[in-house]
This record gives structure tokens, sequence and C-alpha cells, in this order.
């Protein structure tokens, strides 16, 4: 198959998927019913992930409620403007370079990642805003 | 890089794979796919094509087990609680 179509058919086909999913969170509230798959780490070590909250930050977002995505997953709304600005840069609309190309991006994510991993499941005044 | 400008262009780190796996599925994937991909880059930095190459192999690797696990995850969930659900919201009619 050549390169240009085979290109194309994943976009497509990841464009399709997308829409069907934005369809389905902003239908569905993931808090209420059995729909939605439970974060598994948490289900069996009954820690929160960094990634906890995020399914309720989508539905949230889709519902234009700002203040409840960011109180269910913090980093979820800043996760989706790097990869928007990652994006938008990589199809050349925007003229900037993509944040996710600079030599320390991955070690300065892992870092945010770890430390919300564990800042979310500390007791106490301010951590439990942190959490999901 | 910055002494070998004969070097191949940079291997793809996969580092958007990383995050999305990171948020919406599995955080030891998604740790596993960052590790490479901060790999990637310090290697290359380093000016190991090779070794950057290696590491870039495993994060696409770490990042297409992260899809995956997130896809069966849903599809084996939706296969259990679905069609309950759908059932369930047909007969009562509300939800």
């Amino acid at each position: 198959m050549p390169e240009a179509i085979k290109k194309i058919s994943v976009i497509v086909f990841l464009g399709v998927l997308s829409v069907l999913a934005i369809l389905l969170y902003f239908s569905f509230n993931p808090e209420r019913g059995l729909l939605f798959p439970k974060c598994p780490f948490n289900t069996y070590l009954g820690i929160y992930c960094s990634g906890c909250g995020s399914q309720r930050a989508i539905h949230d977002l889709l519902h234009l409620r700002i203040k409840d995505a960011i109180s269910h997953n913090l980093l979820f709304l800043p996760a989706m403007f790097v990869i928007g600005q990652h994006v938008t840069s990589k199809l050349g609309i925007l003229k900037q370079e993509s944040l996710l190309n600079h030599r320390y991006s991955p070690l300065v994510i892992l870092g945010i990642v770890l430390l919300f991993m564990v800042l979310r499941n500390l007791k106490g005044f301010p951590f439990e805003y942190l959490a999901p | 890089m910055e002494n070998n400008s004969n070097m191949p262009p940079k291997p793809d780190n996969y580092l958007v794979w990383a995050i999305l796996s990171t948020i919406f599925c599995c955080i030891a994937t998604g740790i596993a796919s960052i590790i490479y991909a901060s790999k990637v880059n310090e290697a290359y930095a380093r000016g190991e094509y090779e070794e950057a190459q290696k590491a870039s192999k495993n994060a696409k690797m770490w990042a297409l087990i992260g899809a995956g696990l997130s896809v069966l995850i849903w599809i084996i969930y939706f296969a259990i609680f679905g069609f309950a659900i759908l059932g369930g919201m047909a007969n009562a009619g509300s939800y």
C-alpha cells in the first residue's frame, strides 16, 4: 500500500474513533453507571494513578465545566494543551516548534507524572484536592 | 546534534503516545514509554545513533502495548457490562 494512502486511512480511522468516543463521553457521565471501565490500577491496588479521573474530566470538558475537569484531574487540561500544541505544530498549522521535541521533555513529564501520583494519594489539606 | 553534523535525524520517541497512554490507560505502560522516550533523546544527544534507534523501537512497542491494552480493557469491559446496561436502559426507559 502506498505510504500516502496508509497515512490517510490511519487518520480517518483515528478520526472516526475519536468522534465516536466524544459522542459517548458527551452523552454519558462516567461517574454514574457501570458503562465506563474503572482504572485497573485503582481497583486492584487502591492507589490513584496520574490518569485517574481523566474519563470524568473528558465528560466535564465536553460540557464546558472547566472547574470540574480540573478537580477530577489537574493534569488533564495541560496534557490536552501540550498534545494539541504538538499536533498543530507537526501539521504545520502552528509555526512554533513542538514542546515535546525538547531534549528534556520526557524527563520533565516523567517527573510531573510521578510527583502528581504521589501527591494525590496523600491525606490532608492541600492534597485532597488533587484526588479525583 | 552538536558535534556530529552527518548524523541522521533523531528517531521518533513516541512521547505523545506515552502521554496518551498514561492519561487514558495504564500508568505502567505509559511510564515505560516515557522512559524509553527519554532514552531516545539522551542517546541521540550523546551521538549514539544505534542506541537511540533501539530505544525508539522499545518506545514504539510500549506505545502499542498501551494502546492495545486500553482497547482490550474497553472491549472486555463493554462485553461484560455494556449489554447488561443497555438491556437495563431499554427496560427502565430512563438513565
